[in-house]
């Protein structure tokens, strides 16, 4: 006679699903820096919109559940405002529908020259609230329309990683457009879908 | 001299879309052999 045995079972669900149409696009290297007149110090950053919006970034995995963890990225969409044209960085044109307009301006006195660097902290997971799972930034990246000031890229997850130094008295410019990188699955809420949200703060400093 | 802006990530995550893998216990315990089933007959 045998003792009891333990019969378990691991389910894996997968789920069939259609490629998402492709919409990453090949963007041309353009290095969009300005040099602009030597003043009194000053700083600007915008990222997205202006007048103190916070631009929103949203990537639906939802229609793409065929390709989810296969590492094919995953593009997000922004709101027209935060990639529109701004009379305050008159220098650039209106984003690509979907991107993010970064513009980083950096001025001092010809006299005393000075360093700026653009910083991101994406030291916060993206999570989902009910479940608290957690989704790191390294899991976001970026396409850029300007390979050589603000290249494409991803989130390091670290609270102080630098996306580029400006010498006085320049602006700098781009356009990105973010995505999941895709290499990992995730799960949704149980019974339906699951929302993530984070914040990255970016911070131009110029000591 | 700084300057911060901040930017939002919304992230939809479709359940279905989890490879989720699921433990399914229901058979714990669950004896291979009954004895006393084979006895009685």
């Amino acid at each position: 006679m045998t003792g009891p045995s333990r019969n378990r079972r691991v389910a894996i669900s997968a789920v069939a699903f259609a490629l998402v149409a492709g919409l990453a696009g090949v963007q041309e290297a353009n290095a969009l820096t300005f040099l602009i007149g030597n003043g009194a110090p000053q700083i600007y950053l915008r990222i997205g919109q202006t007048g103190g919006q916070t631009p929103i970034v949203s990537i639906d995995l939802s229609g793409s559940t065929g390709i989810l963890g296969n590492g094919t990225p995953i593009l997000g969409t922004a709101p027209a405002a935060a990639g529109a044209f701004r009379g305050q960085t008159s220098n650039f044109p209106a984003c690509p529908a979907n991107h993010v307009r970064i513009v980083a301006r950096a001025r001092s006195t010809a006299a005393i020259p000075r360093v700026a660097t653009l910083q991101v902290n994406s030291s916060a997971n993206l999570v989902h609230a009910a479940s608290g799972n957690a989704i790191p930034f390294t899991q976001i990246g970026w396409i850029s329309d300007d390979a050589v000031d603000l290249p494409a890229g991803t989130f390091t997850g670290a609270a102080g990683q630098v996306l580029a130094t400006l010498a006085t008295s320049r602006e700098i410019g781009a356009c990105h457009r973010f995505q999941f990188l895709n290499t990992q699955v995730y799960p949704g809420s149980v019974g339906g879908t699951g929302y993530y949200t984070g914040n990255v703060t970016y911070n131009l400093n110029m000591p | 001299m700084t300057r911060s802006a901040l930017m939002l990530i919304v992230f939809l995550a479709a359940a279905a879309t989890a490879f989720a893998a699921r433990l399914d216990d229901s058979g714990v315990a669950a004896p291979a052999f009954r004895p006393h089933a084979a006895m009685a007959q």
